[in-house]
């Protein structure tokens, strides 16, 4: 599937099946995207929610120059974005709550990172600044383009590669030697 | 975390939420922007259309402009209709424009193809017309005098009383009901002031009936009944018409000869 566009095309046309493809494609990592900004998986999944409603309600809207998956990631940080914007306080959360996020976030990683490897890198993630973290997100765990993952970043090229550089050189010092062998 | 029905259910609960709302707010736009669009164009409609058209006027004839009283000489120089006693035409320089010609219902609506239209003579219609071509002729339709030379050394040799038969008096209103007297200025050149005469020629009608009355004063204009556009020919030809009938009449022929013919 071409990350989704010609499911999307399909439901466009009246197919509704065509949508399921797509959340089950691309929903839960949406979500593990949006949580590297929001890092609240309730939070982000209710954003991926919007994001997929606005597939819906703005039909006309995705006009397949770019694949399915790096719109609904533009989107989806986008609307991260604008919440982040809008918490202007920190909630402290009851400690059972936090446990119960925390294994939301567990399940989460479980569901999108198969890789045992890549779960390593996920928590060494943690410890990088924003942007270095969501670049190696968007090209080490969604596989995107240098090309995708500027669109996704509304950066060049260039930035992203800069970005991945600095990344890789901190997670090298964060994880050792088998860091390296990881990436 | 939801399950995959969980979240599908809310995307479309919530999509459906966002369609409805959307539509929701172009109606409520559509409800206030459609009257406030009527509102001004009937204002616009109602404060542009009459400054339009004072203007349309203004531009028809060049007689009220500062060009236009030049080609009649400075002030000084000039005729001043109100205040030389010598060039008394037979009007007393008032203006009544106190209702619009258009507020009479005769059945006439501005026909300008010169048809006649037998229409009923409003009741206290009267009219009267001064022609200078050869010396200054008038005719006052109320009072009934018909005046061949005012330049005359005796008048009253050249005056008559002249009592319109109700034929003529008909056939001149449908000539008046084509010109539309409304339209054109007080003051008005026909010619539009790009050529003058010598001598030169001046028509002063004045039409009266109930509480209206307008008067069209052409002085000192180019002596031709031919005019560039088909307005100011109307305006010349309705003139040279009931001149016509007024010197056609066995009142105006027992009057004698003028003493001169230019001065």
């Amino acid at each position: 599937m071409d990350n989704g566009a010609s499911s999307y095309r399909r439901f466009l046309d009246g197919d509704e099946s065509a949508f399921d493809e797509i959340m089950k494609e691309l929903f839960d990592k949406l979500v593990f995207f949006i949580d590297r900004y929001v890092k609240d998986v309730q939070v982000a999944e209710d954003i991926a929610i919007d994001v997929f409603s606005d597939l819906i309600v703005n039909k006309n809207k995705y006009n397949f120059k770019v694949e399915l998956k790096t719109y609904l990631f533009m989107l989806g940080r986008s609307r991260a974005l604008n919440y982040l914007k809008r918490k202007k306080i920190i909630n402290y959360v009851e400690l059972n709550e936090a446990e119960n996020a925390s294994s939301e976030y567990c399940e989460i990683e479980r569901i999108v990172l198969e890789d045992e490897r890549k779960r390593v890198v996920n928590n060494a993630l943690n410890l990088l600044s924003d942007d270095m973290r969501v670049a190696v997100h968007l090209i080490y765990f969604e596989e995107l383009s240098y090309e995708e993952a500027a669109k996704v970043m509304k950066k060049n090229k260039k930035q992203i590669d800069n970005l991945l550089y600095r990344a890789k050189k901190e997670l090298f010092v964060i994880l050792g030697k088998d860091g390296e062998r990881l990436l | 975390m939801m399950n995959f029905e969980e979240r599908k259910a809310e995307i479309l609960r919530r999509s459906n939420n966002r369609i409805i709302e959307r539509r929701k707010n172009r109606r409520r736009a559509l409800g206030v922007c459609i009257p406030l669009c009527l509102i001004l164009i009937a204002v616009s409609v109602k404060t542009v259309f009459p400054i339009v058209k004072d203007d349309l006027q203004k531009v028809e004839s060049p007689a009220d402009t500062d060009e236009s009283n030049s080609f009649y000489g400075n002030a000084e120089d000039g005729i001043s209709v109100n205040e030389n006693p010598d060039h008394n035409y037979g009007y007393d320089g008032v203006i009544k424009d106190n209702t619009d010609i258009s507020d009479y219902d005769y059945g006439y609506k501005g026909d300008q193809d010169g048809s006649e239209n037998k229409t009923d003579i409003p009741k206290n219609f009267s009219f009267s017309l001064t022609w200078n071509v050869n010396g200054c002729s008038s005719y006052n339709c109320e009072t009934g005098e018909l005046i061949k030379f005012k330049s005359a050394k005796e008048p009253m040799d050249y005056t008559a009383q002249l009592y319109l038969s109700d034929e003529q008096k008909l056939k001149i209103w449908n000539l008046l009901c084509t010109l539309n007297i409304d339209e054109y200025p007080r003051e008005y050149d026909p010619h539009g002031g790009t050529f003058g005469s010598d001598p030169s020629m001046t028509l002063i009608l004045t039409v009266k009936y109930g509480s209206y009355e307008k008067t069209v004063t052409a002085e000192n204009i180019a002596l031709s009944f031919n005019a560039e556009n088909a307005k100011r020919q109307k305006f010349l030809d309705v003139c040279k018409a009931i001149k016509d009938i007024l010197t056609s009449t066995d009142e105006w022929k027992s009057l004698p000869e003028y003493e001169y013919y230019f001065k």
